[in-house]
């Protein structure tokens, strides 16, 4: 494989798998991703 | 303690500090310090921790890997094989594809298989971006009664003076004598890989090793320092005599080594050595 494509492909996986498995961690981190805990107080809210 | 340890950090030593490769493992867990707030304020401490010490085992992976890029661009500019000694590279590898495992399965809530599909792919990731630590199989032999680790210190030491040599020459302002000097360093290259080739001419080669490399390093750092201040003809057609004086000795050293001429080559030593002390170098 040459060395540039090889070098590339590196890149794009790199960026791709630590891009995806941070982001992810920040997700389950991110007070947006408990709307579930919101949820109940609205539905309490609307009843 | 050897004579030539003085001679540190060159600027061979440094270049690739100002390279942005692999500066990419610094800013790709950026999301993490976001992540780690967000947990400390929601107060999962598990998560804090997580996130945390993933950033800190990327930022530790960055620095090996730069540690590592740069001990290998040393490596590819000496004449020797002389690999690094440590494979910061892999290790960099091993600690980007740990953190980015533990992120997934602790932080991502991946399952334990699936986070390890990610070390693995991180792990690939590093090996073809960056490739691993240069191995060399041929280390240099014990010859005439010198441990092959004490040639290989004495080679690593006469490799750091030439790029000293090198480091000064580029403080000079004259293109003839930078020619000069950058021949003078190449012949210099050739005669420690010969060496290192065969090191059967250690000793034979000794002398050119522990005086002759000392004396260019002395009278091409006194040059450049002194040219600086003072314009002189004369100072300058001297050091342009001694130049093309151990330009001439270290071609003959060569050839010498490579037609195993002993007593020819001792007698030319002497004859410099003679030459450079009239001159006041050595």
């Amino acid at each position: 494989m040459p060395g540039l494509l090889r070098s590339l492909l590196g890149f794009i996986i790199l960026v791709v798998i630590i891009g995806l498995a941070t982001c992810q961690s920040l997700v389950k981190a991110e007070p947006s991703n408990s709307a579930d805990a919101f949820l109940p107080s609205l539905s309490q809210a609307r009843l | 303690m050897n004579r030539f340890s003085k001679v540190k950090r060159t600027v061979s030593d440094v270049l690739q500090r100002y390279s942005p490769r692999g500066l990419l493992l610094y800013f790709l867990p950026i999301a993490l310090i976001p992540a780690t707030f967000i947990a400390l304020g929601k107060g999962h401490l598990l998560s804090i921790l997580v996130n945390a010490a993933g950033f800190a085992l990327y930022m530790l992976a960055a620095w090996c890997l730069r540690k590592g890029l740069q001990a290998e661009y040393i490596y590819t500019q000496s004449p020797l094989p002389h690999p690094p000694e440590k494979p910061l590279k892999t290790i960099a590898a091993v600690i980007a594809a740990l953190a980015t495992g533990m992120i997934a399965w602790l932080g991502a809530k991946h399952s334990l298989p699936v986070a390890l599909m990610f070390a693995v792919g991180v792990f690939l990731g590093m090996y073809l971006r960056y490739g691993l630590d240069p191995r060399d199989a041929n280390k240099i032999t014990a010859a005439q009664g010198y441990s092959g680790h004490e040639i290989q210190q004495a080679l690593a030491d006469s490799s750091r003076i030439v790029r000293t040599i090198e480091q000064a020459n580029e403080r000079i302002r004259n293109t003839e004598l930078n020619r000069r000097i950058e021949r003078i360093c190449a012949v210099a290259n050739s005669i420690l890989a010969d060496i290192a080739a065969d090191p059967r001419d250690f000793r034979r080669a000794r002398k050119f090793l522990n005086i002759y490399l000392d004396g260019v390093l002395q009278v091409t750092q006194g040059y450049a320092k002194t040219h600086q201040q003072t314009h002189s003809g004369e100072l300058e057609q001297n050091f342009r005599t001694v130049l093309d004086t151990i330009e001439t000795v270290f071609q003959e050293q060569r050839q010498k080594l490579l037609e195993e001429d002993v007593f020819d080559l001792d007698v030319k030593i002497e004859v410099l050595n003679t030459q450079l002390k009239q001159e006041g170098i050595l």
